[in-house]
């Protein structure tokens, strides 16, 4: 029974990936942005400081 | 020092992204200096830690940043070994996509129900995205509230290989700890012998998230 259960599970997994459209909003061209949102691209990292001793 | 960002992801609301990014950040706080990054306008990792006592304070520190999120880590880099960021439950507004961008490990809380599984099909679509150019990203699916005798979270496994996002073996089971910790502003770590089991879990989940 739990086989079956997987695999309906797993089927309707399949099917929901198949619904979903092909390109979502996560376009990150500047146009394609809602107005709400705050998606930024990552800063390079900062160099750590260096600390001396007193 | 190497610092490690956590993002805690999921669009669907009640998957425990909260409570796993609480109870993480706990266990993770025995291993080296960490923040909770609330970036959730619902705040409720700040009123979880806020319900702690001045006697038991919460052991890890939360801040609250939903704008230049992206800027804030880079800076909180020099100073924190582990940042976890409990997200919003929402792709619309690009928070969780920034989180994600500045992450090393995505882990993304699901029920065993299909009806969060359906929902998780877009999340796994937006991290092969932000992979694109985070190409350091590692994501992983992270079975929450399992209830082992139940026949859904048995299933599990199966629907779970339908994902291009690999699930930890560790998963977490649905106890009543979780829930009760919340109200008294602790984590599972610090709830005694209620609290014991939950605490083995999250430290095996630790283990396996960190050796990922």
């Amino acid at each position: 029974m739990t086989k079956e259960l997987g695999s309906t599970l797993a089927k309707s997994v399949r099917r929901a990936k198949a619904k979903q459209p092909q390109k979502n909003t996560l376009d990150t061209q500047q146009d394609s942005v809602s107005e709400k949102s705050n998606f930024e691209l990552p800063l390079p990292p900062i160099p750590s400081r260096r600390v001396w001793p007193d | 020092m190497l610092t490690q960002v956590f993002s805690v992801a999921n669009q669907k609301g009640g998957t425990g992204k909260t409570t796993l990014s609480m109870n993480l950040a706990a266990g993770l706080s025995q291993r080296g200096r960490t923040l909770i990054i609330d970036a959730d306008p619902q705040g409720s990792a700040g009123q979880w830690a806020g319900l702690s006592s001045d006697e038991r304070p919460f052991p890890v520190s939360v801040i609250s940043i939903s704008s230049n999120l992206g800027r804030e880590v880079s800076r909180m880099r020099q100073d924190y070994q582990y940042l976890v960021i409990d997200c919003p439950p929402t792709l619309e507004t690009g928070v969780a996509q920034s989180a994600m961008s500045v992450s090393d490990k995505i882990f993304v809380p699901v029920l065993p129900s299909p009806v969060d599984l359906w929902a998780s099909v877009r999340l796994a679509d937006a991290i092969e995205q932000i992979k694109i150019y985070n190409t350091k990203l590692k994501a992983y699916i992270l079975v929450n509230q399992l209830e082992p005798r139940n026949a859904m979270s048995k299933g599990m496994a199966q629907a779970l290989a339908e994902f291009d996002i690999p699930a930890l073996q560790s998963g977490l089971r649905r106890r009543a700890v979780y829930r009760s910790s919340a109200l008294e502003g602790m984590s599972v770590y610090c709830m005694g012998k209620r609290g014991q089991s939950a605490a083995q879990e999250m430290e095996l989940l630790i283990e396996e998230i960190l050796a990922s």
